[in-house]
């Protein structure tokens, strides 16, 4: 097993942790707000957060290039100050985070529409702020949700390959990551680098399913008797 | 001493009531879809009354007219669920002490295991509720509302999961609890015997009708 450019693989979760903890950061508080308030129009809200999940991945990376690209307004926005997205890896990160966010989305918000509201209550009766509610009783029991999210997301993350393409290229060193640099590899008849970054993704995949799911079991013992 | 008179609303179903406890066991009865829950519910602050006011101790908890309404956390009322809600991720004695106010200097903090042994579920510390029987949740549940120190403690159904001797014994209980602590206790039961035995007054819901009436001293 032989390597000759291992840049992809550092790229690749370079960009996927980013991007978890990207979608992390928006995906948790919206996930927490929309399990607990009712609102007009919110199955169009909702819709429109799943919408990357069912898109082609190509029209997603349309889409993104007609916001984030140079002759839209905030690339030019950012172009006044010397920020290029466009072609850099932070694209990538952006794409991936776009294309997975359903997916943490979805699973955080099944999580926390799981916790008994009686026990916020609860909480709340002796004494304790909204904050402390979040962070003592909510997030604890729906930890294992927000786990698979991130399992999900970050397993995503790593495979995203036609948005990535689109607004990131596939410039060696620079956005080349795993998924592109296979793609590529296999067009070019390298066969030995396509087997090998083959094998590794399957083998890391494999190996984070495993310790997740020991993982998580782990956690909730508090549920045996 | 609660001084309460409100209106409350839940669904199409309304509910008018007016309280005054002092340090005594008043026992709300009716069957259910009384409004019993909602009635403590609108004590707690976990759901808005429409209209009147709420005070415990001299301090407005509530009051529509003044545009008060104090959150659960700072009316200090304590609350025991009908279905006990431990938090089944915390052991026992974390369950207890979740509502122990740390820091303040003045008041006399209690001792987390003394009051786990007064409730005789100190050799049960380091359990979750799930390993625990439903006499032991009660206790515990009971444990965790007294030891934030509230000036009032509401119990809904505290006796209605659980076995008939474990009943009797725990109703003997909550008695001497009340004794202990001295303060006015809100207890709301569809059970005719839980209100004769439990209740220094005793208050009726019925379905139809809302009821106002005063009760106590």
């Amino acid at each position: 097993m032989h390597l000759a450019d291992w840049s992809p693989v550092f790229l690749s979760l370079k960009v996927a942790l980013l991007a978890v903890l990207v979608v992390c950061l928006i995906g948790v508080p919206l996930a927490r707000l929309m399990a607990r308030t009712e609102f007009h129009g919110k199955d169009i809200v909702e819709a429109v957060l799943t919408l990357p999940l069912v898109l082609p991945p190509s029209v997603v990376g349309y889409g993104l290039l007609i916001c984030i690209g140079k002759n839209s307004p905030l690339g030019q926005a950012l172009d006044s100050m010397g920020i290029t997205l466009i072609f850099t890896w932070y694209a990538a990160v952006i794409a991936s985070a776009v294309v997975a966010f359903p997916l943490m989305y979805q699973s955080v918000k099944a999580a926390f529409q799981s916790v008994d509201q009686t026990l916020e209550d609860a909480a709340r009766t002796l004494g304790a702020g909204e904050a402390r509610v979040f962070f003592t009783v909510t997030l604890p029991l729906a930890w294992a949700g927000i786990v698979s999210g991130i399992v999900l997301t970050f397993a995503r993350a790593l495979g995203e390959f036609g948005a990535t393409l689109m607004v990131a290229g596939n410039i060696p060193g620079k956005t080349q990551t795993i998924p592109l640099a296979i793609f590529f590899a296999v067009d070019a008849r390298d066969k030995a680098t396509a087997n090998t970054l083959v094998f590794l993704t399957t083998m890391f995949s494999f190996l984070v399913i495993l310790w997740v799911n020991t993982w998580s079991r782990r956690q909730r013992k508090y549920l045996e008797r | 001493m609660l001084k309460a008179d409100f209106l409350a609303k839940r669904g199409d179903f309304s509910i008018e009531i007016q309280l005054h406890v002092n340090r005594e066991i008043l026992v709300l009865c009716g069957p259910s879809g009384a409004g019993k829950t909602t009635i403590l519910q609108c004590l707690s602050g976990l759901l808005q009354p429409v209209s009147g006011f709420i005070e415990l101790n001299g301090r407005l908890l509530f009051s529509d007219i003044k545009g008060i309404n104090l959150p659960p956390r700072e009316r200090n009322i304590g609350y025991v669920f009908q279905d006990y809600a431990l938090f089944p991720h915390l052991t026992v004695r974390q369950n207890v002490v979740y509502g122990i106010k740390k820091g303040s200097g003045n008041s006399t903090s209690l001792d987390p295991m003394e009051l786990l042994s007064s409730f005789g579920i100190d050799l049960l510390a380091d359990r979750y509720p799930g390993q625990i029987s439903g006499g032991e949740k009660q206790r515990t549940a009971l444990a965790r509302a007294l030891a934030a120190q509230p000036e009032l403690l509401l119990l809904d159904e505290p006796l209605c999961a659980l076995d008939k001797d474990i009943r009797s014994a725990l109703r003997f209980e909550l008695k001497k609890i009340h004794r202990e602590w001295q303060i006015p206790f809100i207890l709301v039961t569809h059970d005719e015997e839980d209100a004769a035995v439990l209740g220094d007054s005793k208050m009726s819901l019925s379905r139809k009708r809302a009821a106002a009436m005063a009760a106590g001293s």
